[in-house]
């Protein structure tokens, strides 16, 4: 019974493992694995192995590879992460991460920035990033504030305003595309699935907006669990619910929000991979939001291992890798549960 | 104690009930009764505190319930539902646990004593053998019991119950009801009970509320309450009451 | 209250109830496991921080001696570019710039290229590095090892920023706006390689094929031209007006276009095309576009326009017009054929 409760923990870790080293090895370029492993130990503190690689797999393996291991990993945590959040948040198997305007905002902010050319000016290659997650939060909190009936959030209001306020979004963009046609090819770039910018400037940049969203979400397992029970039942159990949802409003957006602005509008990531956590390791959410963080990331990298191996030398859209793989994977996970709700 | 004073209830565009003026001791089991739809959830609601009277008072220990936090609040009053749209996939002793919750933080997991209350509060309702299994496989008793052991975990002095005899057969209707009767009597409980049943009012309750057109009709003994002419009144039909020849106390007929 | 004494607790207020469970062992308990693996976390952000601390110093390893460099320019996104040399291993991300390092003797400099890159035909032998639209294969790239990657206006600017911070050289040779761009882009991509005499008279040859069509169109009557970018709603065809090269191009080949009041790519409505009657319609042809001069006479509202009841519909390759690359000018010379037929064959 004690390994069963550490059991989830040690096969999710186990495959994030597997999945890290997998997308170190793979790419365009062919490097064995024990060189990998050499080249990785090396790079750790107290190890010192003779280099006997030549100069250009150092540069991809650490410029290049291991800069996107970390941002991929990151960003599939974030998604995992807030999907799970966003389903507690709605009592909905259907929430995903950009259901309250998340990924329309972004859009938005990222077109704006580029059509109004601001990397030339202001903030460097920082510009289109920080607009998409800037446009993203401010997209959510106007869905909030629209949705709010007095102090409640009642969560069909949510819902429903954040596809009226998604849609007007995405029409903007479109339109601001249309006026704006020399910005289309790095428009659909960044949506598809965002810059490859290189360096650990991405990562180190997300870190702190990440670690500290899912953190907090982490630690509100127990009150999303009670939050189960409808509004009401949450109340007469002693939860402040109106604050609750605000919190976690708050954190899964700004986990969202961080994802998208550097890997654009991925799919199905915060969708499924609650989903199969929550089949596998059943629904409260005390281990199913950290859990959803760390299958997040391995899927991610395995989508993103697919996309940089599938069709060489073309590097696929991550985006449309995760379409390809989510949508017939949810598809198969309703058949299951077809009739029952049995994991929900 | 919890008290309602010249309370109107009802939500912002619709007044349900005007003018309630009722209170529950310790130890006592007050039943409210009338016709579907005249406002026995609404009350309910009132009471937990969920729900905010639009005028008037509704509070307990001389404490307005919406002043209080909710934590607070849910360790002076406990909820028991109707047993419909649980998470099925809960395991029971996971949903009795959650009655600890006003006593945790956001942050804060359950430690031991939290596990022995609930422990405790599954044994005294007969549910502890259903603690591994899931709420989905449970029946309507069971279920109904459950949430009756999260509201006793929850250790509040006040205890709301809505129809939770709603959709149980009739063993189970006895079962819950001696079982309230039982919790009351061990932990001078101040029980609410909304109820559509007559007959089970009358065996269980120790006073009765009628509703009827958005008022309290009547307060008083099942006795006093449960006169023929009062129901026929209310429920538009013809009434027969006679004495339970096993007990005594009112038994309702509806006749022609 | 018995029921609170019975369970072996005093009721409790709100702060306290902050503090989690009253038995401090099981405040320890439970706050240990978590603060254990926040401290495992931690550490390990620590490990993977101090792997990449040092990460900085090895792209910038290779400049470490800062020999004068021989040859210094100024690319289109004003960035100064410097080679020891003239560039030997190229990667093009673009198919216009591929058409220049070709025309300029420059192929078998070319060791990879973007995957459009399909003229002249030896291209197809350069190693491709994969699609330039979405996320660019920076790994293939850097495999190859190239002195120089010659990048396009269509190369986003994030691109360019991460090439330049995996230690490549690159240039950015911008869409020339008219002929004297093409030139100078010419001029410059010789310099770049080593090419300078043949760029010099490629554009020599190029300049005087178009003063000879401009000369010839100078004093002439100008039709109305209509030029269709992509007529997928034949309602609303895109077309290009002020500001692209395919205006400058109707411009020389002696017509008028009847888009010149829009600014760069935009759509024009059935009804502006029928109020202003071109006389000539030239639209972008290519494997991937269905149209036909019989289809586009066959739209529905088309059949009254001037230039189909006369015949005067040409399709031109879309590869002549839209990359900007010396085929502008075979472009440029289809358009005064089709414009002015009585001047030109």
């Amino acid at each position: 019974m004690i390994l069963s409760r550490y059991l989830p923990w040690v096969w999710t870790g186990a495959a994030l493992l597997a999945a890290a080293l997998a997308s170190a090895a793979v790419g365009a370029v062919a490097i064995p694995p024990g060189v990998v492993a050499r080249m990785l130990l090396d790079r750790l503190p107290l190890f010192e192995i003779k280099g006997d690689w030549p100069a250009a797999f150092a540069t991809i393996l650490y410029e290049i590879r291991l800069p996107n291991l970390a941002l991929t990993a990151l960003t599939g945590m974030a998604l995992g992460g807030s999907g799970a959040a966003f389903q507690a948040l709605f009592r909905n198997p259907l929430a995903d991460p950009y259901v309250i305007g998340i990924a329309s905002g972004a859009g938005l902010g990222a077109v704006l920035a580029m059509a109004l050319r601001w990397p030339s000016n202001l903030l460097g290659m920082a510009a289109v990033p920080a607009a998409g997650f800037i446009g993203a939060l401010i997209t959510v909190g106007v869905v909030y504030r629209l949705a709010s009936v007095g102090k409640t959030t009642p969560v069909t209001t949510l819902i429903l305003a954040g596809v009226a306020v998604s849609s007007f979004a995405t029409a903007v963009t479109t339109l601001i595309l249309l006026l704006s046609t020399s910005e289309l090819h790095r428009a659909v770039t960044w949506m598809v699935g965002g810059f490859s910018l290189g360096g650990w400037e991405p990562v180190l940049a997300s870190l702190p907006y990440l670690a500290i969203a899912l953190g907090v979400l982490v630690l509100l397992g127990r009150p999303l669990d009670v939050l189960q029970f409808g509004d009401e039942q949450a109340s007469q159990l002693g939860l402040d619910v109106d604050r609750l949802k605000l919190v976690v409003v708050i954190t899964a957006s700004l986990a969202a929000a961080t994802a998208v602005a550097f890997s654009g509008i991925i799919a199905f990531v915060g969708l499924v991979v609650p989903h199969l956590t929550r089949l596998l390791w059943g629904p409260s959410y005390r281990r199913l939001v950290p859990l959803a963080a760390l299958g997040g990331a391995s899927f991610l990298l395995l989508a993103d291992i697919v996309a940089r191996s599938a069709m060489p030398p073309r590097e696929l859209p991550v985006g449309v890798v995760t379409s390809v793989i989510g949508a017939p994977f949810f598809l198969y996970l309703l058949a299951r549960a077809k009739g029952q709700l049995r994991a929900w | 104690m919890i008290e309602l004073r010249n309370a109107s209830l009802g939500y912002s565009d619709l007044i349900v009930l005007q003018d309630v003026s009722l209170q529950v001791e310790p130890g006592e089991v007050l039943a409210v009764v009338g016709p579907n739809g005249v406002g026995k959830s609404t009350l309910v609601r009132v009471a937990s505190g969920a729900l905010r009277p639009l005028s008037g008072w509704a509070g307990i220990d001389g404490r307005a319930l919406h002043e209080l936090p909710p934590a607070q609040r849910a360790r002076l009053v406990s909820v028991v539902p109707q047993a419909s749209n649980l998470p099925p996939a809960f395991r029971a002793q996971d949903v009795v646990l959650l009655g600890r919750t006003p006593y945790l933080g956001w942050l804060s997991s359950e430690g031991e004593l939290d596990r022995r209350a609930a422990a405790e509060a599954m044994e005294r309702t007969d549910t502890q053998y259903l603690a591994d299994r899931r709420v989905g496989e449970l029946s309507g008793g069971e279920q109904q019991r459950l949430l009756i052991a999260r509201a006793l975990a929850q250790a509040a002095p006040v205890m709301l119950l809505d129809e939770p005899t709603a959709h149980l057969d009739l063993r189970h209707q006895d079962r819950v009801l001696k079982l309230v009767r039982r919790l009351v009597a061990e932990e001078n409980l101040a029980v609410l009970l909304a109820l559509h049943d007559l007959n089970l009012v009358s065996r269980f309750a120790d006073r009765v509320a009628l509703l009827s057109d958005g008022r309290v009709r009547k307060i008083g003994s099942p006795q006093e309450v449960l006169a023929p002419e009062e129901l026929a009144d209310v429920y538009g039909i013809r009434i027969h009451v006679m004495p339970n020849p096993l007990d005594g106390k009112p038994l309702i007929l509806p006749g022609e | 209250m018995k029921f609170t004494h019975r369970l072996g607790k005093e009721p409790r207020d709100h702060k306290a109830a902050v503090l989690g469970s009253s038995n401090l062992q099981d405040v320890k308990f439970v706050r240990g496991w978590k603060w254990a693996l926040s401290c495992a976390l931690l550490a390990t952000l620590a490990l993977v921080g101090s792997a990449c601390a040092d990460l900085g110093e090895l792209g910038r390893a290779a400049e470490s001696a800062p020999q004068e460099a021989q040859l210094k320019w100024i690319d289109g996104l004003g960035r100064q570019v410097s080679l020891d040399g003239p560039a030997q291993r190229i990667v093009s991300l673009a198919p216009s710039n591929t058409e220049v390092l070709f025309a300029i003797g420059a192929g078998p400099q070319l060791v990879g290229r973007d995957e459009l890159s399909d003229y002249p035909a030896e291209a197809a032998e350069v190693t491709s590095i994969g699609n330039t639209f979405g996320e660019l294969n920076t790994e293939a790239i850097v495999s190859l090892q190239p002195d120089l990657v010659l990048a396009a206006d269509i190369t986003a600017p994030e691109q360019v920023a991460a090439l330049e911070a995996l230690g490549l050289t690159i240039y950015l040779l911008p869409n020339p706006v008219e002929f004297e761009g093409l030139y100078a882009n010419l001029r410059r991509a010789g310099e770049l390689t080593g090419h300078a005499a043949e760029a010099s008279e490629l554009s020599t040859q190029l300049e005087a094929r178009v003063v000879a069509v401009a000369e010839r169109t100078g004093a002439v009557d100008r039709p109305r031209v209509f030029y269709e970018a992509d007529g997928s709603d034949p309602t609303a065809p895109w077309t290009t007006g002020t500001g692209t090269f395919q205006t400058v191009l109707i411009d020389l080949a002696g017509g008028e276009n009847v888009a010149a009041g829009l600014t760069g790519w935009a759509q024009f409505s059935l009804e502006q095309l029928v109020a202003t009657d071109p006389q000539v319609i030239v639209f972008a042809s290519g494997p991937w576009v269905p149209t036909t001069v019989e289809s586009l006479g066959a739209r529905a509202g088309w059949g009254k326009l001037s230039a189909v009841a006369e015949g005067r519909v040409h399709p031109i390759d879309t590869n002549w017009v839209d990359r900007p690359g010396p085929r502008l000018v075979d472009a440029l010379e289809a358009m005064a054929r089709f414009i002015h037929p009585e001047l030109f064959d």
